[in-house]
């Protein structure tokens, strides 16, 4: 490897640990904090905010993201009031509220300043267990699978419903569509580890960036 | 003396947990450089056979010392010890590309393979390289793999396959779900590939073009073995086991004989009397397909 390379790579290893060591300090922030801290909340939660502003984030794609989290957290802690009493869960919902959504703005802008790949590239170097690297890989891999498969299977039963729509019947069908997509991604599961073991995996994740052109020609092993 | 099989299947059988037998009995031998169809009808268990070849079934494979082996590929014979030395000499392509393609570009697929052999990053980058030529995707390295074509994926597999310099390519169902173009493009990849090839497939007319010899399987039986045209032209045979005599060309009049690298366009319709010689359609193909995809020698440059 020529020195460049070197140092780029150096570079960019230096520049992804920085973001995130940036997005974690601001996720312990948030959880060390409680709903009468709310100044020291408010100001995690602009900071967050900020760092997505600047990272160039669309404002609708952020609304749009908001707008699925939202209703989980909303869901979540509003459980807590109803589970402990009126009158002392209020505070902690609200607690477990901001924490939540300044940790998934910090979540959010992580993924949007660092690509996938160069993050787990950065866990690999900073010695995270391989086991945790290639969960995570193949997760990001297989919920764009799941979700194509989640819309085929939406869009076949919409072509046998013939436009009647009944709230009932959906929630049912949903729940179908959640056992479905549970059985065949263990099927899928099975069948990607095959393939990975019909291709030499041993369970070691070995991570490989192409080579520049200026590099020494390969040589093959006599 | 007689040359060694490159792959050798004697007695075979195989039943999944509370299941029928999938296989019973298989035995018969592919020599090195042909190309052999396994045909049939669905769940005849020629994606079970395929999955043999490779080691993935059954979970436990025999010991060096039982005498169970029934698979040998080369000078190897399929047992726990060999078993990562048996699938560097077979690539196997799995029927849906989803299933193997696992990682988040197109050139880090590939290069899954050589790096579980140990090469350097300036070899896999080679290999990854010259793999993706091979198949056209040169462009698309950088490419997420779920944003790919049905062919696009497949030829992706393919080249994971190709950049682990395989002997032999074991491919289950290598033209299904493609348009004519995609067929073609995966027919001339197996076409130029100068190792084995044994496929499964329900596409007779490609049969026809590509392969040497033909197994029927049903039900798990080992029906017929033999010469391409004599398999495609026998139509009791053929009816019998659920398959029908190709549609768009006369059987007998098959070209068995591999063609060869230098010309790779594919005869149609030869019914109609002409010659009508289509050219492969893909601009992305490499511009010589003289080269034939084969594994270098040891010792050759990548």
């Amino acid at each position: 490897m020529t020195d460049n390379a070197r140092y780029t790579q150096t570079r960019t290893f230096h520049g992804s640990v920085a973001k995130l060591a940036a997005s974690l300090a601001i996720v312990l922030a948030a959880c060390s904090l409680s709903w009468e801290d709310w100044p020291a909340t408010g100001a995690l939660l602009a900071l967050a905010l900020a760092g997505l502003a600047v990272s160039g984030m669309p404002l609708a794609e952020l609304a749009r993201r908001l707008a699925l989290f939202s209703p989980v957290v909303a869901l979540l802690a509003l459980s807590i009031p109803l589970s402990q009493g009126f009158s002392s869960g209020w505070s902690l919902a609200a607690t477990v509220a901001s924490r939540a959504t300044v940790s998934f703005l910090a979540g959010l802008w992580l993924i949007h300043v660092l690509p996938f790949d160069e993050m787990l590239l950065t866990l690999k170097r900073l010695r995270i267990p391989d086991v945790c690297i290639s969960t995570l890989s193949f997760m990001h891999r297989n919920i764009f699978v799941l979700w194509e498969e989640t819309r085929r299977i939406r869009t076949a039963r919409k072509a046998r419903r013939f436009g009647r729509t009944d709230r009932l019947d959906e929630w049912r069908a949903a729940i179908g569509l959640i056992a479905t997509l549970v059985i065949r991604s263990l099927d899928r599961g099975d069948r990607i580890h095959r393939a990975m073991l019909a291709r030499g995996w041993d369970g070691h994740f070995r991570h490989w960036q192409k080579v520049p052109a200026s590099d020494p020609g390969p040589v093959e092993p006599s | 003396m007689t040359v060694a099989a490159l792959i050798d299947v004697r007695r075979l059988g195989f039943r999944y947990t509370d299941g029928p037998p999938a296989l019973t009995d298989i035995t018969f031998r592919v020599e090195p450089g042909e190309t052999v169809a396994i045909l049939g009808p669905s769940g005849a268990g020629k994606s079970t056979l395929l999955l043999h070849i490779n080691g993935l079934l059954p979970s436990r494979l025999p010991t060096e010392h039982s005498d169970e082996a029934t698979i040998t590929v080369g000078d190897l014979p399929l047992t726990s010890a060999n078993l990562n030395a048996v699938r560097e000499k077979v690539g196997l392509l799995f029927q849906n590309p989803d299933d193997q393609l696992f990682c988040p570009t197109v050139a880090r697929d590939v290069a899954f393979g050589p790096l579980n052999l140990g090469l350097s990053p300036e070899m896999v980058t080679a290999r990854v390289e010259r793999a993706l030529a091979e198949v056209g995707l040169e462009s698309f390295a950088d490419r997420d793999t779920m944003r790919l074509s049905m062919g696009e994926r497949k030829r992706a597999c393919l080249a994971g396959l190709l950049a682990c310099h395989p002997d032999c390519l074991v491919l289950d169902e290598p033209f299904s779900n493609l348009d004519p173009r995609g067929r073609q493009q995966i027919a001339s990849i197996v076409r130029r590939f100068s190792g084995t090839t044994l496929l499964a497939t329900h596409d007779l007319d490609l049969v026809g073009d590509l392969c040497d010899r033909v197994l029927v399987l049903d039900s798990g039986i080992l029906c017929a073995d033999g010469e391409t045209r004599t398999i495609l032209s026998n139509q009791s045979l053929m009816e019998k086991h659920g398959l029908s005599v190709p549609t768009c060309r006369d059987p007998a009049t098959m070209n068995t004989e591999k063609p060869s690298a230098s010309s790779p366009n594919v005869t149609y319709n030869s019914d109609s009397g002409s010659e009508d010689r289509l050219p492969i359609l893909d601009h992305n193909l490499p511009d010589d397909p003289a080269v034939p995809l084969s594994r270098p020698p040891d010792g050759a440059p990548a």
